[in-house]
């Protein structure tokens, strides 16, 4: 018997193949199958969250409240503007607050069951957000830079109108479908996270700007019924432009922002406002005397 | 954002360049030493012939070799497309070979002149690249002297 | 081509044994067909999709296996033998590996 190793040619157990090519091809398909999933489970979600009724809303903050508060823990729902609990000394800027949104809610025409409930964050952060059960966070550190009342009303208009528009259960919806869809499909597959992540924030950006612009519209319109007049709504912007240019945003980070461009926002209410035939020049209603005092 | 998108890339690019220029180099001293080794045989059969005496040991060669970062991330992207994964073809391949060559290298120390029965064994070892073992083991007839 | 597992083959006898010949093959399933295996697994019971991904890769690993036999101008493979490894989550390698040998019918 005869016994010998002849060696096989190469080739055989192993394909021929560009890396580089294959990568590409890899990457932009999978690119677009992610994206393509993402905003299915997105836009699934938010017309599920949509659907929630805003009472139901109310009930999960309600609970989040109660027990945060059991447990001793600071609840993000406590301590509304307007409801102090020594009604003898109630704060002039609350009560500003207060009649304000009174006038921007009643312009606004929000739906029956909604509700806002306005919250004063006695924080240097330049930021307003609404959330789950008409709940609007006002930052000290973006009301100290506003130029008059315009703006404030049209900051004010804008977060009511997302909660009138039921975008904050809309964008937790989509946030949930997407979490549990991707931890399905890519449970197993997940082998570079910060891949997928930049799959799914193309996918859910486009969602939260067409929020951004409705929200905005609603706002403009609700301003223009207070005032009569849209001049002054724009400079909340025109705000939102000079601190982002104080800052030096990268591009990155302005490009998968949640808000659109501002120079974006204003010319789209410059049109909004031409084509309703609202006036775009008018008195300026300043802020009270001693707002900046009432801040500090 | 940037950051993340910036050291990801740096990793794709290290375990591309790195990973290609070890994998030739590989391959490279593989086949020199299959070529040097290639009268030695070593077969998976079972029933050594029966000529004369043989002296036995169980010989074995092992090898870990981890795929690269780019590589790894390939096989990622297939794993959602699904198909062939090629990446991990080559990775598979030189495992298997070098294992065999560290066997016949063992064996040849024992003056061996066969091994019969050869096994392979594969085993994922972990970690965030893929990372695998191969072993090979069989048993070496060194002829006896007599 | 004869492949078999066994050690010799009936009819025939093995002329030389000239090397050890392998075929490998890694493939996976893409990400939806692992989804619905994934809330199968719940349930229990066979996940035809894998079944099928394996039957695959075992049809090629074995096809591979041939093509290196038929390169170093064997007759036969002998003694095969099947292995399967996880390479990585959601893939699977299949790897299959024997005797190459010359034959002659009696």
């Amino acid at each position: 018997m005869h016994y010998e190793n002849r060696n096989p040619p190469e080739g055989i157990n192993t394909s021929d193949h560009s890396p580089v090519r294959e990568f590409l091809r890899l990457s932009l398909s999978a690119l677009v199958v992610l994206i393509a999933v993402g905003i299915f489970l997105n836009f699934s979600g938010s017309l599920l969250g949509g659907l929630l009724p805003f009472k139901a809303e109310l009930w999960i903050t309600e609970r989040v409240d109660r027990i945060m508060q059991q447990a001793e823990q600071e609840s993000p729902f406590a301590d509304p503007v307007g409801q102090g609990s020594d009604s003898a000394s109630v704060d002039p800027l609350e009560q500003y607050l207060q009649s304000m949104t009174d006038k921007v809610v009643a312009a606004l025409e929000l739906p029956e069951p909604i509700v806002i409930t306005l919250h004063y964050r006695d924080d240097d952060v330049f930021n307003a957000y609404a959330t789950l059960g008409g709940h609007v966070y006002l930052f000290k550190g973006l009301l100290k830079h506003l130029p008059n009342e315009n703006a404030l009303a049209m900051l004010m208009a804008h977060e009511y109108s997302h909660v009138g528009q039921r975008h904050p259960a809309s964008s937790i919806g989509g946030g949930i479908t997407m979490a549990a869809g991707s931890s399905l499909l890519l449970g197993a597959a997940a082998f570079e996270n910060r891949f997928f992540s930049i799959a799914s924030a193309l996918a859910s950006t486009r969602f939260s700007r067409s929020m951004e612009t409705d929200a905005d519209e609603a706002a403009l319109a609700a301003v223009n019924s207070i005032y009569g007049h849209v001049n002054g709504a724009d400079d909340l912007f025109e705000l939102f432009t000079g601190i982002r240019d104080d800052n030096q945003l990268d591009f990155l980070d302005s490009f998968f922002s949640t808000h659109p461009l501002d120079d974006n926002r204003i010319q789209r209410i410059e049109e909004q406002a031409a084509a309703n035939g609202w006036l775009a020049t008018g008195a300026i209603t300043p802020l009270p005397a001693q707002f900046l005092q009432w801040l500090n | 954002m940037t950051f993340n998108l910036i050291s990801f890339a740096v990793l794709l690019l290290i375990g591309f360049g790195f990973g290609q220029a070890s994998e030739r180099r590989h391959y490279r001293s593989i086949k020199k030493r299959e070529e040097q080794l290639a009268g030695l045989a070593a077969i998976a059969s079972k029933h050594p012939p029966v000529d004369r005496q043989y002296q036995q040991y169980l010989v074995c060669g092992n090898v870990v070799v981890a795929s690269d970062y780019f590589k790894s991330f390939l096989a990622s992207l297939v794993n959602i497309l699904g198909g062939r994964v090629k990446s991990f073809e080559s990775l598979l391949d030189r495992g298997r070979r070098e294992a065999l060559l560290r066997l016949k290298e063992q064996a040849l120390q024992q003056q061996a002149t066969a091994v019969f029965n050869v096994k392979y064994e594969t085993v994922r070892v972990g970690g965030r690249v893929t990372t695998i073992e191969v072993l090979a083991y069989g048993t070496a007839l060194v002829p006896q002297s007599n | 081509m004869i492949i078999t597992n066994l050690e010799y083959i009936p009819g025939y006898t093995i002329v030389s044994h000239i090397g050890l010949v392998q075929g490998s093959s890694v493939r996976s399933k893409h990400a939806g067909r692992d989804m619905m295996a994934g809330i199968k697994s719940i349930f229990g019971g066979e996940l035809l999709g894998y079944t099928e991904l394996l039957h695959e890769s075992r049809e090629e690993a074995v096809e591979r296996l041939q093509q290196q036999a038929q390169s170093i101008g064997a007759d036969a493979v002998l003694n095969v033998r099947f292995s399967t490894s996880s390479i990585t989550s959601g893939a699977a390698e299949i790897f299959v590996y024997g005797t190459a040998v010359k034959v002659n019918q009696e």
